[in-house]
């Protein structure tokens, strides 16, 4: 495959993994999703992609007091609000904890636009995949609330990880022979019960939120 | 299952992981069904965690509406949003609850004073606009406490089933009994429904597709589970031996161990392949008695409390049961139950074979 085409296919991945987030989250009654849940699903998607085998799309990004805030991803959700394809809501402003000032939106999707999208891609094995997966950790993180997945990042084994500073690089990548600190701990779910009951992969992955709520709820 | 090891993962023990995984087992499993089996299953389970933290706590109704958002007509001030619902930690009762397909987190709407049932169906159905929203009514005065579903919402009272609420014996006869009404309603004549359903690569030549036996078995979970939504149903489990292909698990609640209520294994009969190859009546046999070894070994394995071979006959030749012929004393001596259903080109096979 040549260069221009996996950035193509890149390029759609990653556009597709926000229609994907948003409308989940409609069917979980999530939205309108604000920027920063929006933000930490898409970090949280990318945590527990090798859970289920599927590729991380943003593997680096700054550790904040806010949570994850990927500006490639906010660029894709500007060039889909652009398209028409998400609405905004509640626009504003607010100062962060470095006392820099973003901008703050709710998100949808305008499904006229959007539905289109998700049954193109739906017949193409590796999407379908991608969807399937998508839909799974927004409804495993619907549990926890708006304001729960906005707190969900400080309780991840990875960017939640006490020996990574404010300020430094949350790297999810993984080592050559295991993946990051909270796929590994979904993995691990997996391990404990085996061989009596082999847990799925969405399982893994419901299993590894319902552990960050109960440290969140320990935490408060 | 894997010794507790608090080393494996720095900050993840073992054993918090292990106790997080039995308090909570099941969830997620049912990522490949259908939205509304998925929120009953949520329902059951928000129930039965609530009885498992408090029993007899809950004296009110609660009913549990599939849809995450509520109507226009209840005020945002007076609904509360509650995560994670299905703890057991909160009431549930006296509250209409809105709900997204996996019952995780919910709107509650407090209904106080209870309304009568006659009030209850009608403000449902009247001002507050729910009439055909897919609704559970949960009734815990009484003995002992009951699931309502109502599919088509409470503007259709008679189109009710009432729901296990998990803790109870699951024997074979219920099973098969669930067996045959997804038969009945999806594979018999195997016409419409589902794109899953379709068993059938050329009717009128009866070669069924490739993959029949994964087709039913879908269908045959996704039934299964609908009926019995306090427990688990896994597919093709690995096995020392093989690959079990249906289980029905539940945790017993007083115990917390696994119960196994029951183990199936599915064959399908074919005359031809997907592309028209002969199928042996020797291959047929050694299918069914390989069948019956399977159920039996699997079920000792694991420790299953009952197995059943599962037979979907596709061939040419007339129904009956003549392909157990030969494994009948072997499966009665295994105490593995034998049953076969047929599954016909056309409607108009079916009734031709029933003439």
């Amino acid at each position: 495959m040549s260069t221009a085409t996996t950035e193509v296919l890149q390029h759609v991945r990653r556009q597709l993994r926000l229609v994907a987030i948003l409308a989940a989250a409609e069917t979980a009654g999530l939205t309108p999703l604000p920027a920063r849940q929006l933000h930490t699903v898409g970090y949280f998607a990318d945590a527990l992609a090798p859970v289920w085998g599927l590729r991380i799309l943003d593997a680096q990004l700054l550790k904040r007091a806010e949570g994850p805030t990927s500006q490639v991803l906010q660029h894709d959700v500007d060039r889909l609000v652009g398209r028409g394809v998400l609405t905004v809501s509640s626009v504003g402003y607010s100062e962060d904890a470095e006392g820099l000032w973003r901008l703050d939106a709710d998100y949808s999707l305008n499904l006229e636009l959007a539905q289109p999208i998700i049954d193109s891609a739906k017949p193409f094995a590796s999407f379908a995949l991608e969807l399937e997966y998508l839909r799974e950790i927004v409804f495993a993180m619907s549990g926890l609330g708006v304001l729960g997945i906005g707190a969900a990042s400080a309780a991840d084994a990875s960017y939640g990880d006490r020996l990574i500073e404010f300020g430094d690089v949350v790297d999810i990548n993984g080592r050559s022979s295991e993946p990051n600190q909270s796929a590994r701990v979904a993995i691990r779910f997996g391990e404990l019960m085996a061989p009596e009951i082999a847990l799925s992969d969405a399982e893994k992955v419901h299993l590894y939120v319902r552990e960050l709520y109960a440290r969140l709820q320990t935490d408060d | 299952m894997t010794e507790p090891d608090d080393t494996a993962i720095d900050g993840w023990p073992d054993k918090q992981l292990r106790a997080t995984a039995n308090a909570f087992l099941g969830l997620g499993a049912d990522s490949d069904m259908p939205e509304h089996v998925r929120f009953l299953i949520g329902v059951v389970r928000a129930i039965h965690n609530r009885h498992q933290q408090e029993a007899g706590g809950e004296q009110a109704p609660a009913v549990f509406f599939s849809q995450p958002f509520a109507p226009p007509t209840i005020a945002a001030d007076d609904l509360s949003s509650q995560p994670m619902l299905d703890t057991g930690l909160n009431e549930l009762g006296g509250n209409l609850w809105f709900v997204g397909p996996v019952v995780r987190s919910g709107l509650g709407f407090r209904f106080d004073p209870w309304p009568t049932d006659g009030d209850l169906f009608d403000q449902v159905s009247g001002d507050l606009g729910l009439g055909e929203v897919p609704a559970v009514l949960f009734e815990p005065r009484s003995d002992p406490p009951t699931l309502r579903h109502y599919p088509s919402g409470f503007a259709a009272p008679d189109d009710v089933a009432v729901v296990p609420l998990g803790g109870e014996d699951i024997d074979l006869d219920r099973v098969l009994a669930v067996i045959d009404t997804a038969h009945a309603a999806h594979l018999q004549t195997s016409q419409g429904g589902p794109a899953a359903a379709k068993l059938w690569q050329n009717r009128s030549k009866h070669y069924p597709v490739s993959d029949a036996e994964a087709r039913i078995q879908f269908i045959l979970r996704v039934a299964l589970q609908g009926a019995f939504p306090a427990t688990v149903v896994r597919e093709e489990l690995p096995q020392s031996a093989g690959r079990l292909d249906l289980e029905i698990e539940e945790v017993n609640a007083e115990s917390g161990t696994l119960i196994r209520h029951a183990l199936l294994e599915l064959k399908v009969l074919r005359s031809f392949g997907s592309t028209g190859s002969a199928v042996s009546d020797a291959d047929n046999r050694a299918a069914v008695k390989e069948g019956v070894s399977q159920a039996a070994v699997y079920r000792d394995q694991d420790g299953a409390r009952a197995s059943a071979l599962c037979c979907f006959d596709m061939r040419k030749a007339p129904p009956g049961t003549e392909c157990f012929n030969g494994v009948r004393s072997a499966a009665a001596r295994k105490k593995v139950r034998l049953r076969v259903w047929h599954i016909f080109p056309t409607a108009k096979a079916y009734r031709a074979a029933q003439a």
